[in-house]
């Protein structure tokens, strides 16, 4: 069969020896930063970026989406143990995973996480695996008005999708879109927002930008506020779960990979937003939900499995449509463009190489996660007790040489300050970073499609009604507008009650 | 009660927008048959304006709890930003090694290190970083202090 022959194809690239040497980097990094609160997924990969630029782009894909799933399992390390989410996809984990721990089940808590994300895991590599060819089949037949409406649905579910207030996501994803003119306009290279400064021509590199959205304000946003960090003392002893424990937490598992894979695949889903949802869904399936939040085994399987399937589900818009979910991947599809790759409906058939490695990477990097979080547990639960002001240091450093690599001027250093110093404040007001930095990859898309499709129209709107695909893809992002005034209207004129209690 | 950051960043990003607004109209409109490079920031700043208007309303009407709750200390990360302004204002000059164990050792010390673990810690991310990326291919300027 085409499928199998293909995955055999991406497995002969995958165990190559470098290749597989990346795999690990990529999964212990991972590891290592989901572990650490503080620094997360989207600014390791901005982190990592200049030390691809002299790799292969399969090699270096296969190493960085191992730091995304990674840091999946790492960040409920932390959650169980410290009560602190060290990945923010953990949120919900600290909520049982900590009461399970507190009971002295640490390790049971520790073992189903690990298991229940290689399960999960290893699904959602299985429908990217089936899906992503299908789907980049149909988008094949795309042009510029089905882009114009996909890249503004995209945008606008990463608003509804992330944390924090729509109204605010909105405005941030107008600042990505104007931040991605600054340079020369796509169709007829005029000068904009350049304030007159030349290195400002070749626009604002995305690299800078979240560097100093992700990297520099995170520091900063730390040095406001003091460290409190306790790390649980307890044996890690038996980290496989009790056939009672088992018995209720494999369905959860299978219902949270499931829930997780699809939510994984909306832009803008990914795996935050999974994990809550799991968790809702989990209580309310529940003969006790009352239960929940008392360090029940359901409570930490059911939103870990949902966060790693939606960690192997995200790369399906990405390396289909070229649409980035949220702000960890849109640095993987920097990485790409990087190194000269567009992804699109053609990535699958221009480099087999490319998409089929990295498939087959993700199953021998959730092996390894899996061996690296049961018998090795013990070694991360050593990492939290290095200070946060070393990591600190390290982050500011790999800042600057990621900035100054750009195109190695000191002034993009000075910009990725500006940036740090506006994403501090961001922060402050509760302005969600990361649709900025998607606005930002994408608009230069929305522009040149929004302007092809006017132009071939001959100026007629009707364009993006007239075609069944665009049509239905702005009635779906209508609707997205619509359904929330809906339900703020309907929870003013009636009883208020909230829609999931987290 | 009334939400002041969110009225206060939304009057800002009121300015911002109609700022956008104007450039667009000097970069040239066009017409959407005949989009000119001012066409879509217009459309933006216009976008842009209308949002900030809505936060505006919105933070003065509605109430529950003000945006920033944490109890922040600024002090700790202005200080580390004047080092990073100053980093990249001197870098080519002082070049790489010597600015990267300056603000290292800055932020290590704004964190509460002391002293002599700094002044370590400093130089050996500056050197251990600078010899790692030289050798992985990224150039880092080594400053013309030194006659580099």
């Amino acid at each position: 069969m085409d499928f199998l022959s293909s995955l055999g194809h991406g497995f002969a690239v995958a165990l190559t020896p470098w290749n597989l040497l990346y795999t690990m980097v990529g999964a212990v990094l991972g590891t290592a930063i989901g572990v650490l609160p503080g620094l997360g997924a989207p600014a390791t990969i901005a982190l990592l970026l200049p030390v691809t630029y002299g790799m292969e782009p399969t090699g270096a894909v296969i190493m960085l989406a191992g730091v995304f799933y990674g840091a999946m399992y790492g960040g409920s390390i932390t959650s169980i143990l410290l009560n602190i989410p060290g990945e923010a996809a953990s949120v919900v984990t600290c909520l049982d995973g900590y009461q399970m721990a507190r009971q002295g089940r640490a390790g049971p808590a520790l073992g189903i996480c690990a298991i229940g994300s290689f399960i999960a895991g290893t699904l959602g590599i299985v429908g990217l695996a089936l899906l992503a060819p299908l789907l980049a089949r149909f988008a094949l037949s795309f042009g510029p008005p089905e882009n114009f409406a996909l890249v503004i649905l995209g945008l606008l579910m990463a608003v509804c999708l992330s944390e924090g207030s729509p109204l605010k996501g909105l405005i941030m994803v107008v600042l990505g879109l104007l931040i991605g003119m600054v340079g020369l306009d796509p169709v007829q290279g005029a000068e904009r927002f350049t304030f007159g400064l030349p290195r400002l021509t070749d626009g604002v590199d995305f690299v800078v930008v979240t560097m100093g959205l992700f990297g520099v304000a995170e520091v900063l946003s730390n040095l406001a506020v003091p460290e409190v960090r306790e790390v649980f003392k307890t044996t890690l002893r038996g980290l496989l779960p009790s056939r009672e424990e088992w018995r209720r937490s494999l369905p959860a598992v299978g219902r949270g990979s499931l829930l997780g894979f699809f939510i994984g695949i909306l832009p803008g889903g990914g795996a935050i937003i999974s994990s809550f949802i799991a968790y809702a869904v989990e209580k309310r399936l529940s003969p006790h939900p009352e239960k929940f939040g008392t360090g029940i085994i359901e409570g930490v399987a059911a939103p870990e499995a949902a966060n790693n399937a939606a960690a192997s589900s995200s790369f399906i818009p990405l390396l289909t449509l070229g649409i980035p979910g949220n702000a960890a991947i849109a640095m993987i599809l920097v990485a790409l463009m990087i190194h000269g790759i567009r992804p699109g409906p053609q990535l699958i058939q221009e480099h087999p190489d490319l998409f089929w490695g990295t498939v087959a990477s993700m199953y021998i990097g959730n092996l390894m996660l899996l061996a690296l979080n049961l018998p090795l547990v013990g070694l991360w639960v050593k990492l939290l007790e290095v200070p946060y002001r070393y990591l600190a240091g390290l982050v500011v450093v790999m800042c600057i040489v990621g900035a100054y690599s750009v195109s190695n001027t000191a002034f993009d250093v000075g910009l990725m300050v500006f940036f740090g110093v506006l994403g501090y404040i961001f922060r402050l007001g509760g302005f969600p970073a990361a649709p900025l930095v998607l606005a930002m990859i994408l608009g230069p898309r929305l522009e040149l499609s929004l302007q092809q499709s006017l132009i071939a129209s001959r100026g007629n709107p009707l364009v993006f009604v007239e075609r069944p695909i665009a049509a239905t893809l702005l009635a779906a992002t209508t609707l997205l507008v619509l359904l929330p005034a809906a339900r703020w209207a309907w929870a003013r004129w009636c009883k208020p009650g909230s829609v999931i209690d987290r | 009660m009334v939400r002041w950051g969110d009225v206060a960043a939304g009057i800002l990003v009121v300015a911002l927008g109609v700022g956008v607004c104007f450039a667009g109209v000097r970069l040239t409109l066009g017409s959407a048959l005949d989009p000119q490079p001012g066409f879509f920031p217009f459309i933006g700043g216009a976008l842009l304006t209308g949002l900030a208007v809505l936060l505006v309303i919105q933070g003065l009407r509605e109430g529950g709890p003000p945006a920033g709750t944490r109890k922040e200390s600024l002090a700790p990360p202005a200080v580390l930003v004047a080092g990073l302004v100053g980093y990249a204002a001197l870098l080519e000059w002082a070049g790489y090694p010597v600015m990267t164990a300056l603000v290292a050792l800055l932020a290590l010390r704004v964190l509460g290190t002391r002293w002599l673990p700094g002044v370590i810690g400093g130089v050996l991310l500056s050197v251990g970083s600078y010899l790692l990326f030289v050798k992985l291919g990224v150039p880092l300027p080594p400053g013309q202090l030194f006659g580099g």
